[in-house]
């Protein structure tokens, strides 16, 4: 099929198998490999990307149903080639260590902070829930996140 | 992976067009977060898919006349964020809420949650407890509706054709007051499938805590989903202001061992279920309070 899709503000328009996964057509089609693949099965959340605006796993998206869609990828987040505020606050707060799983809880958390600015540390913990990390143990995500909400305008 | 043909429909009309081109290999794609991981992993490989996503009708929950209606397209995160839900079904909003991650109730709807028929899906037993029917749309475009109940074969097996596709959920607003809760225990507190599920709801006498109906579903706990008609009797003579914990979860213990003799997790679920039972009668008597209250 002829996939047209909006990603991180650029129209792209590309040939691809209609059963196609989203994270596949980023990763391999669109060289944003800024996307993760953990498990594959919508459990580990590091695929997370937005599909208008809600956090989705891009492993699960087949091309036919991101056709015509706004994603953001983690690629998205940065503005002039600066970290934006959740970004910052990631790394101000340690919240990163081996960082496979940051693109996804990165997505999350924006999506989180788009409609609720000022979540609860338990509206947090929802949000994340999720994304699996295997170094942090968490509590250094969920301060980023508190931070970045603290900083937000 | 050779290429899948792929329908995609965007009027009821176009959906029953390609349910005239449906094989037993052909499969409905709704929010793919069963189907995706099925394919990928090689259990099915269907020849052609057909995506309902697309027909914005089904996307609705509304209600007409005293009907609460559930669209095929409805996802768990659309029914959470519904008011109507929030209000006439307590049951199925907390069922919405204990399921998967934000990114999974994101995409999941609660017709493939249906339609994927697992013995231990969280959508189905408010479904049961809100005696919901389901509306299925044939090849030919005539629409039939039939009880949730009536649609499981057994596990993962439903009865419908390959020809069919579900339109909506339904079920009629219970006379108030009622209540209904649905409780689930899981192998970890979220984002777990059910190692045992159970919804109940009950329909009061308006300004006492007199049940004039009950309806208990116990999921994660048999081939399908079903109900207790003894724990049903038993609700229907309480007092909820009194404790009944004990005797429902008596008659919901001999109901998992009746349902699942000698199975592995049986000496689990005996145990699991009396806490399950008094989380639920826990709520249902809060919310009788409320009621009480209310009416005052």
């Amino acid at each position: 099929m002829q996939l047209e899709l909006m990603v991180n503000g650029v129209e792209r328009r590309l040939e691809a198998a209609p059963a196609r996964r989203l994270l596949d057509i980023l990763r391999e089609d669109l060289k944003l490999t800024g996307t993760k693949e953990g498990c594959g099965e919508g459990e580990c959340g590091t695929c997370t990307v937005l599909m208008d605006g809600r956090a989705v796993c891009a492993c699960l998206v087949p091309a036919c149903q991101a056709h015509g869609r706004k994603i953001v990828t983690v690629e998205g987040l940065a503005q002039d080639g600066r970290l934006n505020a959740l970004q910052t606050a990631f790394v101000e707060k340690g919240a990163v260590q081996c960082g496979f799983c940051t693109p996804g809880m990165l997505m999350s958390a924006t999506a989180l902070l788009a409609h609720n600015p000022r979540p609860t540390r338990q509206e947090i913990r929802t949000a994340l829930e999720g994304n699996l990390c295997r170094c942090t143990g968490y509590s250094k995500i969920l301060d980023a996140v508190e931070q970045a909400a603290e900083n937000h305008p | 992976m050779k290429t899948i043909d792929v329908l995609t429909p965007s009027t009821l009309a176009e959906l029953a067009a390609g349910l005239r081109r449906m094989t037993p290999q052909s499969r409905i794609l709704a929010g793919g977060t069963d189907l995706m991981i099925a394919m990928r992993r090689g259990e099915i490989r269907p020849d052609r898919l057909l995506d309902i996503s697309g027909v914005k009708d089904l996307h609705r929950i509304r209600q007409e006349a005293n009907q609460i209606i559930i669209g095929a397209g409805a996802t768990f995160s659309e029914i959470l964020e519904s008011g109507l839900i929030f209000q006439h079904a307590c049951c199925l909003a907390q069922a919405a809420a204990a399921i998967g991650s934000v990114q999974i109730r994101n995409r999941a709807t609660l017709a493939g949650n249906i339609a994927t028929a697992s013995p231990a899906g969280d959508g189905i037993p408010p479904l049961y407890a809100l005696a919901a029917e389901v509306s299925i749309l044939n090849a030919d475009g005539a629409v039939r509706r039939a009880s949730v109940e009536k649609l499981f074969a057994g596990p993962y097996q439903t009865t419908l054709k390959c020809s069919e596709a579900i339109l909506d959920l339904r079920f009629a607003l219970p006379d108030p007051p009622a209540v209904s809760t649905f409780v689930k225990l899981g192998s970890r507190r979220t984002v777990t499938i059910a190692r045992l599920n159970l919804a109940l709801a009950l329909c009061l006498k308006s300004a006492a805590a007199t049940v004039t109906m009950a309806r208990v579903a116990l999921g994660a706990a048999g081939r399908t989903v079903f109900r207790s008609a003894a724990a049903e009797r038993l609700l229907g003579r309480i007092d909820l202001f009194r404790p009944a914990a004990d005797d429902l979860a008596d008659i919901l213990v001999r109901e998992i061992e009746t349902a699942i003799p000698g199975r592995y997790s049986l000496p689990y679920k005996r145990c699991a279920i009396v806490g399950l039972a008094r989380q639920a009668l826990d709520n249902l008597s809060m919310k009788c309070r409320n009621v009480e209250e209310t009416c005052r």
